[in-house]
C-alpha cells in the first residue's frame, strides 16, 4: 500500500487544527456566541497582527536566531507613520514607505551585527527592545498621532475595512482554484517524472476539506452585517494582508534557494557553511525579511487603534514568539512551518477571547494562556522525543 | 610526464599562534590514491579543508594541472572539481536526501525557483548506482543510518564529477558490508581517473587502496612514500615517532 | 577653625549660602507612556529653576523594581526632597525606608503612596472619576453603560471608578443603568481597551449606550472599537486633556476629558518640595484618610476641569493645545464653537 507520506510537521499541523476545532466549540458551548460570524470576524482581525510578525520571526527562530525587539521595532515605525501623516501632513504611501525604511535600517542594523560581528542575536534585539521603545517615545514627543486618512484606515480593518461580499467570494473562488490547479499539476508532474504520489484518496479528501473551510469561513464573515450597512462585511483587510504575508513567506521557504538555506543554516551550521551556503548573508536578509513583516503589521496595528501610541506594541514579543513556538518551531532551530504560526498565532487569541467572552478576569486569563503556553512546550519537546529526531 | 592533476606547495596555516599546518607540499595525479596519516591534530584535517574552501590558506601555493589557482571559498573549490566528504559528511539533518545532494549547488527553473523534480530525478540516478535499495530519499537524513547518510554525502562527488575527492576518514562510522561499498567505490572512482585523497587511520584501508601514502606529524610531513614500499610497522614508526623511514626513497613526484 | 582672615570667612559663607540655595530635588517617573507627564516634567523643572533649585530625575521604564533602585540613586545623587510618581503602590513601600531615615520628605505625585509620612498630591481624582461620570450622564441617563477602568496595579483606577459610582449609583439601583461590562486595562495600554471593548460589545449584541473610559488613552481603544461598528453617537469618558482627545471632542466622537492642567500639579509639587526640603509646611494642607488602609495624610488636592464640546476655548486660552491641533479634521457643519 502506498504509504500517506505524512511527515511530522504535517501530524503535528493536524494536530494544532484538531485542538483550535475543540476550542471553538468548547467556548462555543460554554459562551453561547463564540462561533457566531460578528465574533469570528473579530478574532480573524484581532490576531492578524501578531500572525504578520509571527510569519517572520518563525524562520528567523528556524535559523536558531530570536528578537526580542519585534515589539518595540513595530511600535516605532507605527508612531513613525502616524506622526508622519498627522503631525507633518504626509501622505500615507509617504509615510508608509518612510516607516518602511526606517524598519530596514533596524533590520540591516540588528541583522549586520548578529550576522557579521557575531554578537548574539539574543543580545542585539534585547538592546533594540529597550532601545526602540524609547525611539517610540520621543517620536512626536510621546504625543498620540490619530490617523484621519479614509483609505489607510482601511488597512486595519473596521467599518469599511472588508471585501464586502461579491470580494470575499472572488478572492475564495480564485483561492480554491488555484489550489486545485496547484494539487492536480504537482500529480501529474510527479507522474511524469515517474516518482509516487499520495494516494488519490488522500489528496482527493485533503482537497475537499480545505474547500469547505474555506466556504464555512468566507460565508461567515460574509453574514457579519453591521447595522447601518447595506450588505455583510466579508473578508477582513487585516486578513487579507495577513493571508498574503503567509503565502508569500511559504513561496519564499519552499521554492526559493534563500528558505532552503534558512533551513539548512537552523539545521547544521556547519555543514552549511561547509558546502558554501553564505552563511552570513542569508541571516542578514532574514532580519530584513522580518522588518518588511514588521512594517506591514505596524500599517495594520496603526490603522486598526486609528492612531499611532507611544506604547503601541509593549509585549508583542512574547506572544508573537508564543504563537511561533506553539505552532511547531522548535527553538532549537531547522524545523517550523508558516501555516504553523497562523494556527499558534490562532489558538493563543482563541483563548484569549474566548476567556474575554467569558468574563474571566485579568489574572487568571493571564495565568491560563501562560501556562498553556508551557503545555504546548512541554508537548513539543516530548512530541520531538517520542518521534525520534536528532538535530547535529 | 605533465605536471600532477594537484599540486600543494608550501602549504602554511595558522589559528592565531597555533601553527596548525607548517610548509606541506604534496601532489596527485589522475587516478592516484594518496592516503594521508597521523594522529588526531597532526593537521590532516585542517590541510583538506584548505582544499575544499573552508579555510583561507595563509601561504603557499595551490596549482592544478600546472597553473596556480585560488580556493578561497567552497564554490571555488567544487568550481575547480574538488569535492569534499567531509568527517562529518556536511548534512543538514532536517532536510531530505535530495535536499542535501544539492545544496549549496541547487537545480533552478528558468523562474529561478527551485526545480524539485529535477533534483529529485538526478538524486534517484545516483543514489541507485551506490545503493539499489536506498528509497527513503524524502526524509530528513536523521532518521537515516549511517551507511544510508554515508552514500547521500558520497553522491555529491559522483554527481558533481568529482576530478579530485577528498575522503576524511569515509569507513569510519561504518560497518564491514558498507566498508566493502566504500572500497568498491573508491576502485570505480580510481579507474575513471579520479584522483583521491584518503584520510584514514585505518591500515587495512590505506594498504588495500592506497597507490601513496603521506604520514603528517604536529603540521609537517614526515615522510611521503610509495605504499609498496613500506610496512605497516614502520608506517606507525612514522605516525609516532615521527621520523621518516631511512632505507626506502621518498616519492615526492616533484620537488617543493 | 580660625576666622581671622576676613576673605577666608566671606567665601566660606558664600559656599554655605550657595550649598543651601541648591536643593537638590529628586523626581522618580514611573514611565512615560502618557503623553501627560512630559508637561509635568517641564513644570516642574520650570518651578525648580525660579526657585534656585536643581532637577535630577530617573525613569523606571514601567518596572516597579527598577523604581526602587531609581529612588536609591536619586538619594545617592543628594536629593533633598523627592517627588515619587509610583508605578506599583506597595512595591514602591521598601524605597521609601531609605528615605525616611534621612530625613527625606517624600511627595506622592498623583498617584497615592499610602504611608504615614508622604505627603501626597493630586488632582482629586475621586472628583475626576465624578465629572467623568457627570460627563456622560447628562447626556444618557439611561441604558447600558461599561466602565473601562485603568491598570489593577495602579490605586488611581480605583479611585476614578469610586467617584464614578457615587454619580451612577442612584440611577443603578432604580434600573434606569445598567452596568454590563467592567474591565481593567493592562497598563492602561489603548489596545488592550479596544480589544476588550471589542468582546464585550459581541457579549451584549452591540447594545451599548454609554462608555466611562478611565482615561484619554483607553477612551481612543474604545473610540476604535465603536467605529469600527459604525456604532457612533455613544457617549465616552475620558481624563488628561490628550491632544487627540481634545480633538476627538471637536469631532464629536468623545463626550468629555477630564483636564487636569499638569503644569499646575507640577508647580505645586515642585513649590511642595522644596518647602518640605526646608522643613517649612505647605500651604491649604489638608489631612485625608480615603485611602485603601485609612491611614491619615497630608495632602493637597488640585481641582481638576472637565472639558467638554462647550468649552473646548477653556484649554486653547490655556495655551495647553493650538487651536489647529485642536480642529484638524474639523468639517464647519459640525463645528463646536471653539473652533469657528
Amino acid at each position: 500500500m502506498k504509504s500517506l507520506q505524512l511527515s511530522a510537521l504535517d501530524v503535528r499541523l493536524a494536530l494544532m487544527a484538531a485542538v483550535l476545532a475543540t476550542m471553538a466549540v468548547f467556548f462555543h458551548l460554554a459562551t453561547g456566541n463564540f462561533l457566531t460570524p460578528e465574533n469570528l470576524y473579530n478574532i480573524a482581525q484581532q490576531t492578524a497582527v501578531v500572525g504578520i510578525v509571527a510569519t517572520g520571526i518563525s524562520l528567523v527562530i528556524v535559523a536558531r536566531h530570536i528578537d526580542l525587539s519585534v515589539g518595540s521595532v513595530m511600535g516605532f515605525v507605527g508612531v513613525l507613520i502616524a506622526w508622519l501623516q498627522y503631525t507633518l501632513g504626509w501622505h500615507w504611501l509617504a509615510a508608509s514607505a518612510a516607516g518602511l525604511l526606517a524598519a530596514l535600517l533596524v533590520g540591516i542594523y540588528q541583522g549586520g551585527l548578529t550576522a557579521y560581528l557575531g554578537v548574539p542575536s539574543f543580545v542585539v534585539t534585547l538592546g533594540g527592545l529597550m532601545s526602540f521603545r524609547g525611539a517610540a517615545f520621543l517620536v512626536g514627543n510621546g504625543k498620540t498621532q490619530p490617523i484621519m486618512d479614509e483609505t489607510f484606515l482601511r488597512f486595519g480593518g473596521g467599518l469599511n475595512g472588508a471585501l464586502g461580499i461579491t470580494g470575499s467570494w472572488t478572492l475564495a473562488a480564485a483561492l480554491l482554484v488555484l489550489l486545485a490547479w496547484r494539487v492536480t499539476s504537482s500529480r501529474r508532474a510527479r507522474a511524469r517524472h515517474g516518482f509516487p504520489s499520495r494516494p488519490l484518496l488522500a489528496d482527493v479528501v485533503f482537497t475537499l476539506g480545505l474547500v469547505g473551510l474555506a466556504i464555512a469561513l468566507t460565508g461567515a464573515m460574509c453574514a457579519y452585517q453591521i447595522p447601518g450597512k447595506s450588505q455583510g462585511q466579508g473578508i477582513p483587510v487585516p486578513v487579507v494582508i495577513w493571508g498574503a504575508v503567509v503565502a508569500i513567506v511559504s513561496f519564499i521557504v519552499r521554492r526559493t534557494r534563500f528558505g532552503r538555506y534558512v533551513f539548512a543554516i537552523g539545521g547544521n551550521p556547519e555543514a552549511a557553511r561547509l558546502v558554501g551556503i553564505p552563511v552570513r548573508l542569508v541571516t542578514l536578509q532574514l532580519f530584513i525579511l522580518l522588518s518588511v513583516t514588521i512594517t506591514i503589521a505596524a500599517i495594520v496595528a496603526v490603522a486598526r487603534l486609528n492612531a499611532g501610541t507611544n506604547s503601541l506594541g509593549t509585549g508583542m514579543e512574547l506572544y508573537v514568539i508564543a504563537a511561533a513556538v506553539i505552532g511547531g518551531v522548535s527553538l532549537a532551530g531547522g524545523s517550523g512551518s508558516v501555516l504553523g504560526s497562523v494556527l499558534g498565532a490562532l489558538i493563543i487569541q482563541f483563548l484569549d477571547s474566548g476567556l474575554l467572552l467569558m468574563d474571566v478576569g485579568i489574572g487568571q486569563r493571564m495565568v491560563i494562556i501562560g501556562q498553556v503556553l508551557i503545555v504546548a512546550v512541554a508537548f513539543d519537546v516530548l512530541y520531538r522525543r517520542w518521534s525520534g529526531e536528532r538535530l547535529a | 610526464m605533465n605536471s600532477s592533476l594537484i599540486e600543494i606547495d608550501g602549504i602554511h596555516k595558522s589559528f592565531g599562534g597555533v601553527k596548525a599546518v607548517s610548509d606541506v607540499s604534496l601532489n596527485l595525479d589522475a587516478g592516484e590514491v594518496v592516503a594521508v596519516l597521523g594522529h588526531n591534530g597532526a593537521g590532516k584535517s585542517t590541510l583538506m579543508k584548505m582544499l575544499a574552501g573552508a579555510y583561507p590558506i595563509d601561504q603557499g601555493e595551490v596549482r592544478m594541472a600546472g597553473a596556480v589557482v585560488e580556493i578561497a571559498s567552497p564554490a571555488q573549490s567544487q568550481a575547480l572539481g574538488i569535492e569534499t566528504i567531509h568527517q562529518t559528511l556536511a548534512l543538514a539533518d532536517n532536510l531530505d536526501a535530495v535536499q542535501n545532494l544539492f545544496l549549496g549547488r541547487e537545480l533552478m527553473t528558468r523562474w529561478r525557483t527551485l526545480d524539485d523534480y529535477a533534483m529529485e530525478a538526478a538524486a534517484r540516478k545516483v543514489f541507485a548506482q551506490l545503493n539499489p535499495n536506498f528509497s527513503n530519499i524524502r526524509v530528513p537524513v536523521h532518521a537515516l543510518s549511517g551507511g544510508q547518510r554515508q552514500v547521500v554525502a558520497i553522491s555529491r562527488a559522483l554527481h558533481f564529477n568529482a576530478r579530485v575527492l577528498i575522503m576524511d576518514e569515509p569507513c569510519a562510522a561504518l560497518g564491514p558490508e558498507e566498508t566493502r561499498m566504500v572500497h568498491e567505490l573508491v576502485m570505480r572512482l580510481k579507474a575513471r581517473g579520479v584522483a583521491i585523497f584518503l584520510i584514514t587511520h585505518d591500515m587495512p584501508d590505506v594498504f588495500g587502496l592506497s597507490d601513496r601514502l603521506a604520514v603528517m606529524k604536529n603540521g609537517r610531513v614526515v615522510g611521503t612514500y610509495r605504499t609498496a614500499d613500506v610496512t605497516e610497522d614502520e608506517v606507525l614508526g612514522m605516525i609516532i615517532g615521527g621520523r621518516p623511514v631511512a632505507r626506502v626513497e621518498q616519492q615526492v613526484r616533484r620537488a617543493a | 577653625m580660625n576666622l581671622r582672615h576676613p576673605l577666608l570667612a566671606a567665601a566660606l559663607l558664600a559656599a554655605f549660602s550657595a550649598h543651601a540655595q541648591g536643593i537638590v530635588v529628586g523626581v522618580s517617573w514611573s514611565n512615560f507612556q502618557e503623553e501627560r507627564w512630559k508637561t509635568d516634567e517641564a513644570a516642574i523643572k520650570a518651578e525648580l529653576a525660579k526657585q534656585g533649585a536643581t532637577y535630577v530625575s530617573a525613569d523606571a521604564g514601567g518596572s516597579p523594581e527598577k523604581q526602587l533602585a531609581d529612588v536609591d540613586g536619586l538619594i545617592a545623587k543628594g536629593a533633598k526632597a523627592l517627588i515619587v510618581l509610583a508605578m506599583d503602590k506597595d512595591a514602591i513601600v521598601p524605597a521609601l525606608a531609605n528615605a525616611k531615615q534621612r530625613n527625606i520628605p517624600v511627595i506622592a505625585y498623583d498617584r497615592l503612596i499610602e504611608q504615614p509620612g508622604v505627603y501626597y498630591i493630586t488632582f482629586d481624582n475621586k472628583e475626576v472619576g465624578r465629572m467623568q461620570a457627570r460627563g456622560v450622564f447628562s447626556v444618557k441617563p439611561t441604558g447600558n453603560y461599561v466602565m473601562i477602568k485603568g491598570s489593577p496595579t495602579d490605586p488611581n483606577a480605583d479611585f476614578l471608578r469610586e467617584g464614578q459610582q457615587e454619580v451612577l449609583a442612584q440611577a443603578i439601583k432604580s434600573g434606569a443603568i445598567k452596568i454590563v461590562g467592567e474591565e481593567y486595562t493592562d497598563g492602561w495600554k489603548p489596545e488592550v481597551a479596544q480589544k476588550n471593548m471589542e468582546q464585550i460589545l459581541t457579549r451584549n449584541s452591540n447594545k451599548v449606550d454609554a462608555v466611562v473610559a478611565s482615561n484619554d488613552g483607553t477612551a481612543g481603544g474604545v473610540v476604535a472599537a465603536l467605529s469600527a461598528r459604525g456604532i457612533s453617537r455613544v457617549p465616552v469618558s475620558g481624563q488628561d486633556g490628550d491632544q487627540a482627545a481634545l480633538n476627538r471632542i471637536a469631532l464629536g466622537t468623545q463626550t468629555v476629558s477630564v483636564w487636569k492642567d499638569a503644569r499646575l500639579l507640577g508647580k505645586e509639587a515642585a513649590e511642595a518640595a522644596v518647602d518640605l526640603a526646608k522643613g517649612k509646611k505647605v500651604p491649604d494642607t489638608v489631612t485625608w484618610s480615603g485611602g485603601e488602609h485609612k491611614v491619615a495624610m497630608q495632602s493637597k488636592f488640585l481641582k481638576p476641569v472637565p472639558i467638554t464640546r462647550a468649552n473646548l476655548d477653556v484649554v486653547v486660552k490655556a495655551g495647553w493645545i493650538t487651536k489647529d491641533a485642536l480642529c484638524k479634521g474639523v468639517t464647519a457643519d459640525k463645528a463646536p464653537a471653539a473652533c469657528k
